[in-house]
C-alpha cells in the first residue's frame, strides 16, 4: 500500500498543518499512514499517531451518519426480501418499515414487526379444515355432533304456547269400552271430533285414518280447572296407540323423548314434530289452540299416513 | 412453520378429546311409562288454590295418576318456597286411575290463602306388570 504523504514531509509540518493534511486523506489512506508510522524503524512521535487516530475517529463518526441511508438501502436489498424473511423472521416483521427515501432512521433502533397476512389467512383456513375434518370423522364414526348439542338442550319437547284465554265449565265424562263393545275407528273419530266441536273446535284436527290392526280400548274427556283433556287409546296385542288433545292456557305439555333427532314434517300447512320415546314413535303439533299428539308402537309410514288424513 | 403445525395439531387433539367426552353425557331421558304430561295452578276468587294435571302413558297402566301434589308459596323476603298444602292419593280420591292410558284431574285446597305466587309440584305415578315409575315436575 502506497503512502500518500511521506513521513519526512509530514513531520516538518506544524500541528495545524498536520491536521489539515490529514483531513485531505481518505480513511484508507489514514489507515495506511498509521500502519507505516506504527511499524517505522525510526522513533516516532506519539503525537502524530494520536493526530492520525483522532482524525480516523472523527471520520468514523461522520461516516456513520452520512452512510446511514446507504447502509439502509443495502439492508433492504439484502435482508428484507421475501425469501430471507420467510426463512428467518417471518413472524417478526410488519409493514411499518421506513421508506427507503425517508430520512428518519430512528426506527432502525427499535424491533421491527411485519405481519404476514397471507400466512395468517392460510393458518386460519388450515385450522378450519382441521375442525371440520374432526367433525366429519366424528359424524362418520356414528356420533352426531350437532344432535348431541341439541340433545343437551332438548331431552324433553314442548310445543309453542298461546296467549289465548279459554273459559270452560267443570264437567267430566268417562267412557271405557269393554272387549265386547270395541268401537270401530270411524266411531272413535266421530266421538273425538264431536267433543272438539263442543269446545268450539270445528276444524278437523285429528286423523281420520288409523292402521286397521288397532282397536279402540278407551275414550276419555275431562274438563277441569279451565283445561280440557281428550284421549283416545287403541291396542293391537302388545302394541298401543293414543291420540291426545289438550286445550289449556297456557299450553305446557311435556313430551318424553329419546336422544334421537327430532324431525319436523310439514303436511297441509301444519308443522308436525316427530320424535321417539324408546320403542314408541310420537308426533306433536299445535293447531287451533290445541296441543295434539299421537304416540304409540307404530311405523313412521303409518304415522305419516295418519297425519296426511288430517285435512 | 413448525409452531403453526404444532398449534394445529393441538387444536385437533383438543377437539377430538372434547367430542369423546360428550358421547357418554348425551344419554336418553325417555320413558317406558309416560308419553306426555302437563299441569297448571291457579288461585280462585275465594282464595283457594286449584292444581291440575294430565298424563298419557305409553301403554295401559295398572295404576296411573298423581301420587302427591304439593302447593308451595313464594316468600319474596326470604326468596324461598315453602309448602302450604299437600294433596295425597291416599287421602284425595281420583288422583289415581286404574287400567288406563290417560288420566286428568284437578284438586282444590280446602282453605283460602292470601294473594301471592304459588307453585304446584306434581309427582306422577305409573305402574304395570313390569314395574313402576314416578316423575316430578312443577308448574307456576
Amino acid at each position: 500500500m502506497t503512502c500518500i504523504i511521506r513521513k519526512e514531509v509530514f513531520l516538518v509540518l506544524d500541528g495545524y498543518e498536520k491536521r489539515e493534511r490529514l483531513k485531505q486523506l481518505s480513511l484508507e489512506q489514514l489507515d495506511s499512514l498509521l500502519i507505516e508510522y506504527t511499524y517505522a524503524v525510526d522513533e516516532i512521535d506519539d503525537k502524530y499517531v494520536k493526530l492520525i487516530l483522532d482524525e480516523m475517529k472523527s471520520r468514523e463518526e461522520s461516516t456513520s451518519q452520512s452512510d446511514a441511508r446507504e447502509a439502509l438501502n443495502e439492508f433492504y436489498a439484502n435482508y428484507t426480501n421475501d425469501e430471507f424473511l420467510d426463512e428467518y423472521y417471518g413472524y417478526l416483521f410488519d409493514d411499518s418499515l421506513p421508506d427507503k427515501e425517508s430520512n428518519d432512521t430512528t426506527k432502525l433502533s427499535t424491533p421491527i414487526k411485519k405481519r404476514r397476512p397471507i400466512k395468517r389467512i392460510a393458518f386460519i383456513a388450515a385450522a378450519i379444515i382441521v375442525v371440520m375434518g374432526s367433525l366429519g370423522i366424528a359424524q362418520a364414526s356414528g356420533f352426531d355432533v350437532f344432535s348431541a348439542i341439541a340433545r343437551w338442550t332438548s331431552e324433553i319437547f314442548t310445543v309453542a304456547q298461546s296467549e289465548d284465554k279459554i273459559v270452560l265449565e267443570s264437567r267430566k265424562t268417562d267412557m271405557n269400552a269393554s272387549e265386547e263393545e270395541q268401537i270401530s275407528v270411524n266411531d272413535a273419530f266421530i266421538k273425538m271430533n264431536d267433543s272438539l266441536i263442543s269446545y268450539g273446535i270445528e276444524k278437523q284436527i285429528i286423523p281420520t285414518w288409523i292402521p286397521d290392526r288397532f282397536k279402540e280400548i278407551e275414550f276419555s274427556t275431562t274438563e277441569e280447572a279451565k283445561s280440557v283433556y281428550i284421549m283416545s287409546s287403541y291396542q293391537d296385542g302388545d302394541s298401543y296407540l293414543s291420540i291426545t288433545i289438550r286445550i289449556a292456557d297456557p299450553p305446557n305439555t311435556i313430551f318424553e323423548k329419546s336422544d334421537e333427532n327430532l324431525e319436523i314434517l310439514y303436511i297441509n300447512n301444519v308443522s308436525y314434530y316427530l320424535f321417539t320415546n324408546n320403542d314408541s314413535l310420537s308426533v306433536s303439533w299445535y293447531t287451533e289452540d290445541c296441543e295434539c299428539s299421537i304416540s304409540g308402537h307404530i311405523q313412521k309410514d303409518e304415522l305419516t299416513k295418519m297425519l296426511e288424513s288430517i285435512k | 412453520m413448525k409452531k403453526s403445525i404444532a398449534l394445529l395439531l393441538s387444536i385437533a387433539l383438543i377437539l377430538i378429546f372434547s367430542l369423546s367426552t360428550m358421547i357418554p353425557a348425551a344419554q336418553a331421558r325417555a320413558s317406558d311409562y309416560y308419553s306426555s304430561y302437563s299441569g297448571s295452578i291457579s288461585q280462585n276468587s275465594d282464595g283457594t288454590i286449584t292444581a291440575y294435571f294430565s298424563v298419557t302413558a305409553v301403554s295401559t297402566m295398572t295404576t296411573l295418576g298423581a301420587k302427591t301434589i304439593t302447593i308451595e308459596q313464594y316468600n319474596s323476603s326470604t326468596k324461598k318456597w315453602s309448602t302450604v298444602y299437600t294433596f295425597s292419593s291416599s287421602t284425595t280420591t281420583s288422583m289415581l286411575k286404574s287400567n288406563t292410558m290417560g288420566h286428568a284431574k284437578s284438586v282444590t285446597t280446602g282453605t283460602s290463602f292470601s294473594s301471592g305466587t304459588y307453585k304446584a309440584t306434581i309427582t306422577l305415578y305409573a305402574t304395570n306388570s313390569a314395574g313402576n315409575e314416578t316423575v316430578t315436575y312443577s308448574v307456576t
